[in-house]
């Protein structure tokens, strides 16, 4: 079951394109979608939400139609931005006496009791907030009218480590219930590297893999060795490669390729989510 | 139960996680019957992927130590008590190995160690 | 639909208490020449109305937010032109009302009867300009839209001596000239165009990146 389903997406700006993206999001799972600034991520959520419009291909949200159907989904479907666009100048009180008449769903209930656990002043203006309390109203919003699908686009990037590491727990408290699917876009991976259970990555507008976490950091390994190991030929296995006066240190796609080439010659280590970022961002052909 | 993982081993994660609860089944420190965490709940706890705990537990059934009921959750198999008695007894026999090469180290004989052995388990009477 | 239109005054709240200062503002200026064409006071506190409500979406990237929450375009599109014609509607008969209480306690200024031609009028030119201001604001990004602002405010303005020209002319002429069918032509095409200007609207808004 998907929650999501992206076919043939294409948008062309003239700075830089996303290039015939197609891409699944599994129903009751945490989908971290990566890729460095730029690489198109912002660009793929906002032609999900309806914000901009894709040059090719279709859509399809919690099994309905995007756009045709959107007000359907939309209400099923929780939205946290890095780009908060609230009105300034009001309350968050006011602010949620325009946004909650829209959801057929509203729970005030819920909505009081996170703005109290994020210590959020309802009589506050929006313009006095911090970064990190806009966000934090925008998931208070968000978890108020039982959706079904979170999506979330750079949610901490101006976060202080203590409330990520908080909402990593909120997400994984609301991923208990198995009908709940969350997107989670960031450049920050470390946050993904523990709860994510699938991991798309987009570089250069397009998709590199969308696979299980688990399987990504198995299949890819860091090879840390001295120069004399390296030719021609063993460059060309590497995705990336950072070589120094003081050896090298690079990122392969195959570990047990790596394993049975090197040996006990060279330090094979797991990589992080942004190691693998990092080496295909620089260097190498595009993985497709 | 208890279960410690660290992200700096060479063991994939899920490796770790069989291993300790395995551990604590065969121990005798969980019995037959008795209920696990839920693979949410066990991912939230251990702040891992869900689908790392879901491998974790398919694993476990393959090895016939646990049984999972669709919607009840999953326990600690009775099925396997024999295969269990039987790797409870293979420690133990290890331990008494070690006891008699210990007390040959110590130039004990054979009765000495009986001997001591009757006293303990009078001392050790069940609480 | 409703929401929106609610959301409009929420958001408009503080800046709501301007707007009969800018009816007395108007008023003032243009009651004091009695063959002036005053019913134009309608159409620029309804147009100023629209123009406030308009510069805040611009202002607060509202599109962008709106779209997030359960509503397509078309809804968006939908509320805006309903609550200009509620502005064109309320701001014609405030206007009415308050000449007419005027000509009542003031008698000395000898002022005319508030015709049906010119409460029709305060309606008509109203929904021509918003017919025309809509979709371009439905189409242009926000430097688009201080531009087009500035030349409707200067169209705005050039509209109070073309009226006084036209309404001269009209009376130097038999007063009368103007008959009952060509006016239910002229409603029926201000309507016309109105409705055309929203479907347009909707077109140009439904192909557009927020």
């Amino acid at each position: 079951m998907n929650a999501i389903e992206v076919r043939n997406i294409s948008k062309s700006y003239s700075q830089f394109s996303v290039d015939n993206i197609s891409l699944d999001i599994k129903k009751g799972y945490i989908t971290g979608l990566i890729g460095p600034n730029g690489a198109g991520k912002s660009t793929l959520i906002k032609m999900m939400l309806g914000i901009v419009r894709p040059s090719a291909g279709s859509i399809r949200m919690l099994g309905a139609e995007m756009p045709s159907e959107e007000i359907a989904i939309k209400q099923r479907v929780g939205i946290v931005s890095d780009d908060c666009f609230y009105y300034e100048h009001l309350s968050l009180k006011d602010m949620k006496k325009v946004i909650a008449p829209f959801y057929t769903k509203w729970n005030e209930t819920k909505f009081n009791r996170y703005m109290e656990q994020f210590e959020l002043s309802p009589t506050k203006k929006i313009k006095e907030l911090s970064k990190g309390m806009k966000i934090k109203f925008a998931l208070a919003i968000a978890l108020s009218h039982e959706a079904e699908l979170l999506i979330m686009d750079e949610p901490t990037s101006g976060l202080d480590p203590v409330f990520r590491r908080e909402l990593l727990d909120l997400l994984a408290d609301i991923m208990q219930d198995e009908r709940n699917t969350i997107l989670f876009s960031t450049h920050i991976t470390t946050d993904l590297d523990r709860i994510a259970d699938y991991i798309a990555f987009v570089n250069r507008g397009k998709l590199v893999f969308n696979d299980v976490k688990d399987d990504v950091l198995d299949r890819y390994a860091i090879v840390k060795g001295g120069q004399d190991l390296l030719d021609a030929d063993i460059r060309a296995k590497f995705i990336g490669l950072r070589e120094s006066s003081v050896g090298f240190e690079g990122l392969v796609d195959d570990r047990k390729q790596a394993q049975e080439l090197f040996g006990s010659y060279a330090v094979l280590e797991t990589p992080s989510l942004e190691d693998i970022m990092y080496y295909t961002a620089k260097g190498g052909p595009i993985y497709a | 139960m208890n279960i410690i993982i660290s992200h700096a081993s060479e063991d994939p994660i899920y490796i770790q996680i069989v291993n300790q609860i395995r551990h604590s089944i065969l121990s005798g420190e969980m019995k037959a019957g008795d209920s696990l965490p839920s693979i949410r709940q066990l991912a939230k706890d251990l702040q891992v992927s869900v689908i790392t705990t879901k491998r974790v537990y398919e694993e476990l059934e393959k090895e016939k130590l646990i049984d999972s009921v669709v919607g009840k959750g999953s326990f600690v198999s009775g099925a396997n008590m024999e295969f269990i008695r039987e790797q409870r007894m293979k420690l133990l026999e290890e331990k008494m190995i070690e006891v008699i090469r210990e007390s040959r180290d110590l130039n004990m004989s054979e009765e000495d160690v009986i001997n001591h052995l009757k006293l303990l388990f009078e001392e050790e009477q069940p609480s | 639909m409703l929401n929106l239109i609610r959301k409009d005054f929420i958001v408009m709240r503080s800046s709501l208490g301007l707007i009969p200062l800018y009816f007395v503002i108007f008023s003032i200026v243009l009651i004091s020449n009695t063959m002036s064409a005053y019913f134009l006071v309608a159409v620029y506190t309804a147009f100023t109305t629209l123009m406030m409500s308009t510069g805040a979406d611009v202002k607060n990237d509202n599109h962008a937010f709106l779209i997030t929450m359960p509503m397509n375009r078309a809804q968006m599109v939908k509320s805006k032109y309903a609550t200009a014609l509620l502005y064109t509607g309320v701001a014609a008969i405030a206007c009415y009302i308050f000449y007419t209480i005027v000509r009542y306690v003031k008698p000395s200024l000898g002022m005319p009867a508030y015709s049906m031609g010119q409460f029709l009028a305060s309606i008509g030119i109203s929904l021509v300009l918003v017919s025309i201001y809509l979709p371009l604001f439905y189409w242009l990004s926000k430097k688009g839209m201080a531009i087009i602002n500035m030349a409707f405010m200067i169209i705005l303005i050039g509209l109070t001596p073309f009226m006084n020209i036209g309404t001269y002319l009209m009376h130097k002429q038999n007063v009368g000239s103007i008959n009952n069918a060509s006016v239910a032509l002229i409603g029926l095409g201000v309507v016309l165009l109105f409705i055309a200007s929203y479907f347009f609207a909707k077109y140009l808004f439904n192909r557009k990146d927020l």
